[in-house]
């Protein structure tokens, strides 16, 4: 077991190292000038050349890329051409505000998901299936920066019942970190974006359960136990299901993945100062020290989910054995 | 047998049509691919859309043009190096408040030194009389001989052309008047000017000026500083020398006076009894450490207004001598006026106690300055806050500024509306100005821009290179609908030498000549230069 | 000779009995799935007569009566989904955005199965250094996110509708690689492949005359949902302002929503282009999940 997790973790430095290795060429390689977000464009020649000289540009590539992974080593992740700052201080904050996000949004839609994938394979046939998979199917197909337009202008700009970007009231006092995160107005700041999020994350734990739940109905140790009489709730709950989550797991973990990407656009819509909104303004604003260093993190995160994800499975499936 | 010479006799005609065709008009002498570089609509929508505008009467002319929009920093760089892989642009220079002072404009724009790849002028403009005039104005000290030099250096860009100013846009902005008033409009500043928080009164409970904007800041560091965001914070934390007055004019304020000897040495008197936000007091030699410090280190965003400096000291307790290298008439307004006064004590030994490459690298976390506003916290991201500075020798009345950063301009317009904000930090999107004219508790405030959105012109190859098709295409340019369409009328229209706005009424030439759409002129221009149209409408380059 | 051609004959009526007449079959009997194509077959149809559809050129600035800028018009007839901040025509907007999405979602598609299919059945056929070297690359892969890989990539290309489907195809290819490598990994086992191997045929024939048929519907299958997942990440990029400004799409059109700040006011601009993308994504997982159902037989209803 903890040889696993060794050489999993050794994977994940070998993996993080080529996501650095590939970022860094793609912002060297495309075409694009990477100095230019650095200039003002009213400086003149000479200023432009002492700036890339500070920012270590003018160095041949080999040089900017050795040095780039020796400061990696060091925890230096560089320092942003916009805020002037180490970039790793400009994402630090940002991390909590998306995982919060995120997160919450993940356990709805998948508790959500998760009984009612359950029923829909229970009540096979029916019109509630049939309306449960189109239901689902129309939840992962409508965009969800449209939903989320569609809510701010419905219930803030209609109905003024909640913000309609942000994350908390200008001006606010927070005495405690836990105060700024779990006060009444966060929250109220938080629903929009989180129900935008877990109505798209829904459809997908909805269909995966009810698809691996019909699996498991043919089971031999399900008939087993209708044989012994046991109650169809019981058995739904307690057999089918249980063996059905493992793909539901498995899957959310490499969804987290995508859902990681995919809220960047959530959190463009409602202004939410997460890590996907900096990823999109440092594009805007060419700022690759920033946008290498966000791709570092969802990189490293993405692969301790996917090595949580693991572990769980075969925590929950004792017949899965890690090697 | 019949068919095939029928077939024979078909293609030769068609092959002798074709030929006599090419004769007249060789396809290698259409005016074709001439290409506009843009910014991405999500940039800028209105310089993308004025693009396409433009295009579309260029067709009609009969040319065959592509709008190929960029990435804005893409267009900054394609345009300003090598290969110059363009014929025309839309671009913009934002109206700083430094650049009301007419040298930046004329002389960085279209110097012909400032031609060579990484130059800013991009249009590859060659002149000498042009040369001669804006570096006449540059040392010229006696303010009305230069206005004269400025005017007539606009004459040449207007009689030569390398761009046509598209339009002035206006400043819409908004403030609440039932929580403050007095607010000052300046041009190109609008009401986010450095007055207002020092001049507005409060009406009632709301006493803290807050000021909604979509841009974040990046730092309190004034020697990192780079975007005109900061700085109008950093200008309200830091105080200067001097202060552009309302009415446009340098003013003396942490300077009680100054003395001009034969136009190098400036003799600059210090207001007595200022202070720090920590207490300690503001002292001559506070004023040359940070002249000298800053020269010392290097500071792009100041460097055009340090570089004419041959020396600063502290002569004594309340006199610091300038001394430059040649006459330079922005000083005043320029370098007095827009570089801020460090506390050598803190500042003395920064690169040291943090272990940095350079001060700008100092995240300087408690930004202290003598200004009218100190710095009381920062949440990066959200917001910014300045309480009134008491001891401050002209205090406000307001107890101090909260700067909120909102995601997108439908936030602020929000904000606005809830009283969550007293005033927006920059202009509106064209569509929500109807909106906040519906807000009663808003007045809507309009100041003239001093910057401009242009359309320039790349001079080093055909066909803009011809002198008499940028004259003729100068009525190819359709600047009403533009203002129209995309600016909901908020503007005014542009035309060729327009580069210091009418907002800026000193250095503005009235006289220039104005252009606007006329097809038929620019096609009878064209006629007149031997340019040439085939049946299908397609234009020939002149014999 | 017998044992080579035996498997071919197999397989290519194997196609048709295992996948195309079990779908058509199923398509009869499953509303869903006819609903699904119905309603690609129209988007397909609109995409390809959108030019003579649209009432109006979907970039003219169109005036009023009056001659004033038709600005923000809200729903009429003569604009059946009212007018943008400039006085351009949704439904016409919305009608060629189709062409955008199909393009986009079909040809990246196309890549991602292509490339992914070759790469799974390399992996799994040659296994070994081959395949733990291939799996790494997708696991490496699997954690960078799409959406924040394109909208870095198209900050530094131009911005093109073709860099954009590039850059989906570069990245989601991983997904379809593992599934049909796993897939590979079983068919390799099955007696006809082993005969095949030990009469001598050379790998290339093997993988792609007698793997390769056994593994389409299951490509087919994963290509509907490279659609879907290629036409998500295409709106999503346009719509935070990194698509290609030439070119009309949905996601693009919903930018300029937010851009100009009309949300507040032109529902008529806000709800066609999302629910054109909605509805187009229904009826490809509709039409994924029928083919789901034929390949894997045991979520079909009783």
């Amino acid at each position: 077991m903890r040889k696993y997790i060794v050489r999993r973790l050794v994977q994940m430095i070998i993996g993080l190292f080529l996501v650095a290795s590939v970022t860094f060429l793609m912002f060297r390689l495309l075409p694009g000038d990477p100095t230019a977000s650095l200039l003002d464009p009213a400086f003149t020649v000479e200023i432009r050349e002492t700036i890339i000289e500070r920012f270590g540009l003018n160095e041949p590539l080999h040089i900017q890329y050795i040095n780039y992974l020796q400061n990696l080593v060091q925890g230096d992740f560089g320092r942003s051409f916009y805020y002037r700052r180490p970039s790793v201080e400009v994402l630090g904050d940002k991390i909590w505000n998306t995982l919060i996000l995120m997160l919450s949004s993940m356990i709805i839609a998948y508790s959500i998901g998760v009984i009612g994938g359950m029923i829909l394979s229970w009540k096979r046939g029916s019109k509630i299936e049939w309306g449960g998979i189109t239901l689902g199917l129309f939840l992962r197909s409508a965009p969800m920066f449209w939903t989320g337009m569609l809510l701010i202008m419905l219930f803030a700009f209609n109905l003024g019942w909640l913000p309609h970007s942000g994350m908390r009231t200008p001006g606010y006092e927070a005495a405690t970190t836990f105060a700024k995160f779990f006060s009444v107005d966060f929250l109220r700041h938080l629903l929009l974006p989180m129900i935008t999020a877990s109505l798209y994350f829904l459809g997908t734990p909805l269909l995966i359960m009810r698809n691996t739940m019909l699996e498991t109905h043919g089971e031999d140790y399900i008939e087993l136990s209708r044989a012994k009489g046991l109650s169809e709730w019981r058995i739904m709950i307690l057999h089918a299901g249980r063996n059905a989550l493992l793909p539901v797991i498995t899957a959310g973990a490499l969804f987290l993945g995508q859902a990681l990407g995919g809220q960047v656009v959530v959190e463009y819509v409602f202004g939410w100062p997460g890590l996907g909104r900096e990823i999109v303004l440092s594009a805007q604003r060419h700022d690759y020290p920033v946008a290498q260093t966000a791709f570092l993190f969802l990189a490293f995160m993405v692969m301790l989910m996917n090595l949580v994800a693991d572990l769980f499975y075969s925590y929950l499936d004792p017949r899965v054995k890690l090697k | 047998m019949r068919a095939y010479s029928f077939t024979a006799v078909l293609v030769l005609s068609l092959l002798l049509m074709l030929s006599m065709h090419t004769w007249a008009f060789d396809p290698e002498d259409r005016v074709k691919d001439v290409m506009i570089l843009s910014t991405t609509p999500d940039y800028d929508p209105v310089r993308y859309e004025s693009a396409m505008i433009t295009a579309d009467v260029w067709r009609e002319l009969g040319m065959d043009v592509t709008v190929r929009p960029l990435d804005f920093h893409r267009l900054i760089a394609d345009t300003r190096d090598e290969p110059y892989d363009f014929d025309a642009f839309t671009l913009g220079w934002s109206g700083r408040i430094e650049r009301l002072d007419p040298d930046m404009f004329l002389y960085s724009l279209f110097h012909s030194s400032q031609a060579m790849p990484g130059g800013n002028n991009r249009y590859g403009f060659m002149h000498d009389e042009y040369d001669r005039l804006v570096e006449q104005q540059r040392t010229e000290m006696d303010i009305d001989a230069r206005q004269q030099l400025v005017y007539e250096a606009q004459d040449i860009l207007a009689e030569e052309i390398p761009k046509l100013t598209l339009f002035f846009r206006d400043e819409i902005q908004a403030y609440n008047h039932e929580n403050f008033e007095g607010f000052l409009v300046m041009p190109g500043e609008g009401i986010n000017n450095e007055w207002t928080p020092m001049k507005i009164e409060p009406l009632g409970d709301q006493r803290m000026l807050r000021i909604a904007s979509t841009e974040d800041l990046d730092t309190l560091n004034p020697l990192a500083a780079t975007t005109v965001w900061d700085w109008k914070n950093l200008r309200l934390i830091y105080d200067k020398l001097v202060r552009i007055s309302p009415e446009i004019e340098p003013l003396p304020w942490a300077a009680e006076s100054w003395e001009i000897t034969d136009d190098v040495v400036i003799d600059v008197t210090l207001r007595p009894d200022m202070k720090f936000h920590d207490g300690y007091p503001v002292r001559t030699e506070d004023v040359s450490f940070t002249f000298n410090y800053m020269m010392e280190w290097g500071v792009p965003y100041f460097d055009a207004f340090l570089g004419p400096l041959e020396s600063v000291e502290a002569v004594d307790e309340s006199v610091i001598r300038f001394t430059l290298k040649e006459p330079y008439a922005p000083f005043l307004t320029n370098t007095l006026g827009q570089i801020p006064i460090l506390p050598e004590h803190i500042w003395e030994n920064v690169v040291e106690d943090y272990d940095l490459d350079h001060p700008e690298q100092w995240d300087n976390p408690t930004a202290i300055g003598s200004g009218p506003f100190a710095f009381n916290y920062w949440r990066r991201g959200e917001e910014l806050r300045m309480d009134t500075f008491e001891d401050y020798f002209e205090p406000a009345s307001i107890d101090g500024i909260l700067h909120i950063v909102y995601g997108h301009a439908e936030a602020v317009l929000g904000a606005l509306e809830m009283n969550q904000a007293d005033m927006n930090a920059w202009r509106f999107e064209p569509l929500h100005i109807a909106e906040v004219e519906r807000m009663d508790h808003m007045t809507v405030t309009e100041a003239p821009d001093i910057g401009f959105y242009y359309l320039g012109f790349n001079l080093r190859r055909p066909p803009f290179s011809d002198k008499a098709f940028r004259e003729a295409i100068s009525y190819a340019v359709d600047y009403e609908l533009i203002i129209e369409a995309l600016l909901q009328g908020y503007g005014q229209a542009g035309a060729a030498g327009m580069v210091i706005a009418p907002g800026n009424e000193f250095w503005n030439n009235p006289d220039l000549p104005r252009q606007f759409l006329d097809v038929d002129e620019a096609r009878y221009r064209l006629e007149e230069a031997g340019y040439r149209w085939d049946d299908d409408g397609y234009m020939y380059y002149p014999e | 000779m017998a044992v080579t051609t035996m498997p071919q004959t197999k397989s290519k009526s194997g196609f048709r009995r295992s996948l195309l007449e079990p779908f058509l079959d199923f398509v009869r009997r499953d509303r869903l799935a006819l609903i699904g194509i119905l309603i690609i077959v129209s988007f397909i149809l609109i995409a390809v007569f959108a030019p003579f559809l649209a009432p109006h050129d979907p970039r003219d600035m169109l005036r009023r009566e009056d001659g004033t800028l038709a600005r923000l018009d809200p729903p009429s007839l003569r604009h059946p989904f009212g007018t943008t901040n400039l006085g351009r025509d949704v439904f016409s907007q919305v009608l060629i955005g189709t062409r955008a999405a199909l393009l986009v979602g079909f040809l990246a598609a196309f890549f991602v199965t292509l490339i992914g299919t070759n790469i799974g059945i390399i992996a799994g056929y040659y296994g070994g250094w081959v395949d733990s070297l291939l799996m790494r690359l997708v696991d490496i892969l699997y954690a960078i996110p799409l959406i924040p890989f394109v909208i870095i990539m198209m900050a530094l290309v131009e911005p093109s509708i073709w860099n954009v489907i590039w850059g989906i195809s570069l990245l989601t290819w991983r997904t379809v690689a593992r599934i049909i490598r796993s897939q590979v990994l079983s068919v390799s086992q099955r007696p006809y492949v082993k005969a095949a191997r030990m009469a001598g045929c050379s790998n290339f024939r093997i993988m792609y005359y007698h793997i390769a048929p056994n593994i389409l519907p299951l490509a087919l299958l994963e290509m509907a949902f490279a659609v879907g997942w290629a036409i998500t990440a295409e709106a999503s990029v346009s719509f935070v302002g990194f698509g290609d400004p030439t070119v009309i799409s949905w996601g693009q059109i919903l930018h300029m929503v937010f851009l100009t700040g009309a949300i507040r006011t032109a529902w008529w601009w806000v709800v066609p282009p999302g629910l054109a993308i909605a509805l187009l994504l229904i009826g490809v997982f509709f039409t994924a999940r029928s083919l789901e159902e034929v390949v894997n037989p045991r979520l079909r209803r009783r």
